[in-house]
């Protein structure tokens, strides 16, 4: 069985950081990411005169932290060439649970502990599936996607849970002491930083790429192949629901839509972060620069009013661009003799970049912006 | 491993913190900038609004983009990075000409546009700049993600329809906080989390205006039938009770209300209960459909009945929908409310409480131009007035 070669693999090996030389590091996707999020920053501060507030980059961090605490055990997870499509429907359980359980009298910080351990037991049932069963990640949490949801649906209905205490709201809404620093950005710096140690300082962590590399070997030379895969769901779930607590605490409120889409985002972010989508490489320091980079971006789309279709459709383009750049740059190196159909594929590598830069600027004007 | 992956952060937050040290210089440059490029600035604002307009009527037509290409195309990158700094900075920072922000629930919804030409409207009248800016779906995340980009560009007011009533509370919070006053339309956010909410029509007008189309078209005696959405939607519920108490009125004393069927809003089932209706009763004179649905399907049965203008149609529908039903006398005259007026309203106690004008407290009394005086009630709640009705004088007005 051969394994598909990840567009991230084709141009250098991630999990050998000793041999890194020059070059090599300068071809990291890390760079290209600072390289954007510079570019984007500039550009912003050029558009608009509010972009570089401390204020409003504080506040527009909140917007992403849900997506960015999802973010951290979907690296995991995608490193091992799988999937969860359900989180944004576990979270959606969760903070349902939770606020069923508010309306009916429940403690807010016990009904918030029920809320996790049931993310937690949702990615549980994720994971064996997966691992102990076989059944393939992308089946699996799309039927868990479509049944954690309705069950959030059967526990709210349409009604809406409200009034939770302002202790609880705190979390998603507060700030640290007299600072405008959010509570949910401390969250997701501490956790960020444990999760990149896991990945890049444990055995743990060193097992994800080993089974994203080749899984049926690794099960043969004695990875714990299927007990880490399951780990790896429950701690998705986990922080699904976790995400789940901060988003309901920032709406002050619990629907049971909410959430709905998040988990597109979340990959989005992560497979942008250079984590190969077939497993095998990226790092936790190219995802969390990559949330960054789309946060930046799209702050700085909605100050010059460029409107949300437009919006996705750069994001996506950006997507399109991060797997087929690095395929591109891969292809050219590897070439001896330039042909005339090498000029060619450069011209048209020139030519999609260029288009990309047109359609960002385009897209502005089609949006009334006044 | 982690050391060397760490390095692009740490020359990150080096270059943040140059950045930002070298950004409070550009900011009070481009500010510099901006007021000097005032006036250029209004006079592109004004050319933009009526961008603006013809854009949102055309709802982005491959005309209108294609047109915009080319603009686009002809001036230069930098240009446009420039012109959209002064517009932005036109905002607030010139402090002149205030700018106001319509948010529909979601982009791409001809009831908002139509709202939007109404606000644009008032903007013109009042001499203020609203723009139109919404999620791309209804949704309360990205609806709040909008708002704060809207509060960091510091705009003069929100005129919001809200995604979702509870959610949006504390984004309204963080907004009045920065001083921008928020005004809820079309759908409230709870009280606290705005000022004033432009509520379109109360259920007793709404009953009561039915009543009136159903009695016109009656010729004022004979029977009447309702044919609703399900038999526990609670609006409509409201809205049959109520007229149910109007047909007591002495006015009505010849009309008889036979039935109440639910077509369960599904076009199928209000289709064939609108058929039963007609069976049952031969001599029914009008089938009142209190649902945009039911009212459909009811005109198209009496129409593929071959029962034009012997059986009418009315209640609650949109004008898109009831055109040809207008025209060709199954449903001579429908009501609803008009929401281009709403969101003309909307803009306007925007102004009047940003102006100074009134605070948005329960009791304060403002002029609302054409739409004439208004004063907000102990709820904090304006009413738009009477829903309008719809009949083949006026409705080639509208487009929703």
């Amino acid at each position: 069985m051969t394994k598909p070669v990840g567009p991230a693999a084709t141009t250098r090996q991630r999990t050998h950081p000793a041999g890194d030389t020059l070059a090599r590091a300068l071809v990291r996707w890390e760079w290209l990411l600072v390289v954007l999020i510079i570019a984007v920053t500039v550009l912003n501060t050029r558009l608009s005169p509010f972009f570089l507030r401390t204020n409003n980059l504080l506040r527009t961090t909140s917007d992403f932290m849900e997506i960015g605490i999802m973010m951290l055990p979907m690296v995991f997870i995608i490193v091992t060439g799988n999937i969860d499509l359900s989180i944004a429907s576990t979270l959606g359980l969760s903070a349902s649970l939770m606020g069923r359980l508010h309306i009916v009298g429940v403690n807010i910080w016990l009904a918030a502990a029920v809320a996790l351990v049931v993310g937690a037991l949702a990615g549980l049932l994720n994971g064996l599936l997966i691992a102990k069963l076989r059944l393939p990640a992308l089946v699996v949490t799309l039927g868990t996607f479509s049944f954690y949801r309705g069950l959030a649906y059967a526990l709210l209905g349409d009604q809406a849970a409200r009034g939770y205490p302002p202790a609880f709201t705190y979390l998603g809404q507060g700030t640290l002491g007299q600072t405008r620093v959010p509570v949910a950005l401390l969250i997701f710096a501490l956790l960020a930083l444990g999760f990149g140690l896991v990945l890049n300082r444990m055995t743990f962590g060193r097992y994800l790429y080993v089974i994203g590399n080749n899984e049926e070997a690794s099960r043969f030379s004695g990875v714990p192949t299927a007990r880490i895969k399951v780990a790896m769901y429950v701690l998705s779930g986990f922080m699904a629901a976790l995400a789940g607590l901060i988003l309901a605490a920032r709406f002050g409120s619990t629907r049971p839509d909410i959430g709905t889409g998040l988990e597109l985002t979340v990959i989005t972010v992560t497979v942008l972060g250079g984590i190969s989508i077939f497993g095998g490489s990226g790092t936790m320091v190219g995802a969390i620069l990559a949330l960054v980079l789309i946060g930046i971006l799209r702050f700085g789309m909605g100050l010059v009013n460029i409107q949300g279709q437009v919006q996705d459709t750069v994001i996506g383009s950006l997507l399109i661009l991060s797997i087929l750049l690095p395929r591109l740059v891969g292809h050219l190196s590897s070439i001896r003799s330039w042909r005339m159909a090498t000029l060619g594929q450069i011209g048209l590598a020139i030519l999609v970049v260029l288009l990309f830069g047109w359609f960002f600027f385009w897209s502005r004007t089609l949006i009334p912006a006044k | 491993m982690f050391k060397k992956g760490l390095r692009p952060f740490l020359i990150l937050v080096v270059l943040a913190v140059l950045s930002a040290c070298g950004g409070t210089a550009t900011t009070t440059s481009t500010a510099t900038q901006s007021s000097a490029a005032s006036t250029s600035a209004t006079v592109a604002a004004a050319d933009t609004s009526a961008a603006t307009m013809a854009a949102a009527t055309a709802a982005m037509t491959e005309a209108a983009t294609g047109a915009a290409t080319m603009a686009a195309a002809t001036a230069a990158m930098t240009e446009a990075a420039t012109g959209a700094a002064s517009t932005a900075a036109g905002g607030s920072a010139a402090g002149g000409a205030k700018t106001y922000i319509l948010v529909p629930k979601a982009l791409g919804n001809p009831y908002f546009d139509t709202a939007n030409k109404g606000a644009q409207q008032a903007a013109k009248e009042l001499g203020v700049t609203v723009t139109y800016q919404g999620p791309a779906t209804a949704d309360a995340t990205q609806q709040i993600q909008l708002i704060n980009s809207l509060i960091a560009q510091n705009v003069s007011g929100l005129a919001i329809s809200a995604d979702d009533s509870d959610a949006l509370v504390p984004a309204g919070k963080q907004a009045m906080d920065a001083k921008i006053p928020v005004v809820t339309w079309d759908s409230a956010i709870a009280p606290g989390g705005r000022m004033v909410h432009i509520n379109q029509a109360v259920a007793a007008d709404i009953a009561a205006i039915q009543i009136k189309m159903a009695s016109d078209l009656a010729g004022g005696a004979g029977k009447i039938a309702i044919l609703s959405a399900t038999s526990t939607a609670p609006n409509q519920n409201e809205w049959i009770g109520l007229m149910k108490e109007e047909l007591k009125k002495p006015d009505y004393a010849k009309l008889q209300l036979v039935d109440t069927v639910y077509g369960d809003d599904q076009d199928e089932k209000s289709y064939t209960e609108a058929q039963g209706l007609m069976k049952k009763y031969p001599d029914l004179k009008v089938i009142i459909a209190p649902t945009t649905v039911g009212i459909a399907s009811s005109a198209r049965a009496v129409q593929d009945a071959k029962l034009v203008g012997k059986v009418f149609v009315t209640g609650l529908g949109t004008p898109n929908q009831m055109r040809d039903y207008v025209k060709s006398g199954a449903a001579p005259q429908f009501a609803l409310w008009n929401p281009s007026d709403l969101g003309y309203l909307a803009i306007q106690t925007l102004n009047a409480i940003s102006s100074g004008k009134i605070k948005g407290q329960p009791g304060d009394t403002f002029t609302a131009g054409k739409l004439g005086s208004y004063t907000i009630d102990k709820d904090g709640v304006v009413l738009l007035g009477k829903p309008t009705v719809f009949n083949k004088d006026n409705i080639d007005q509208f487009n929703f």
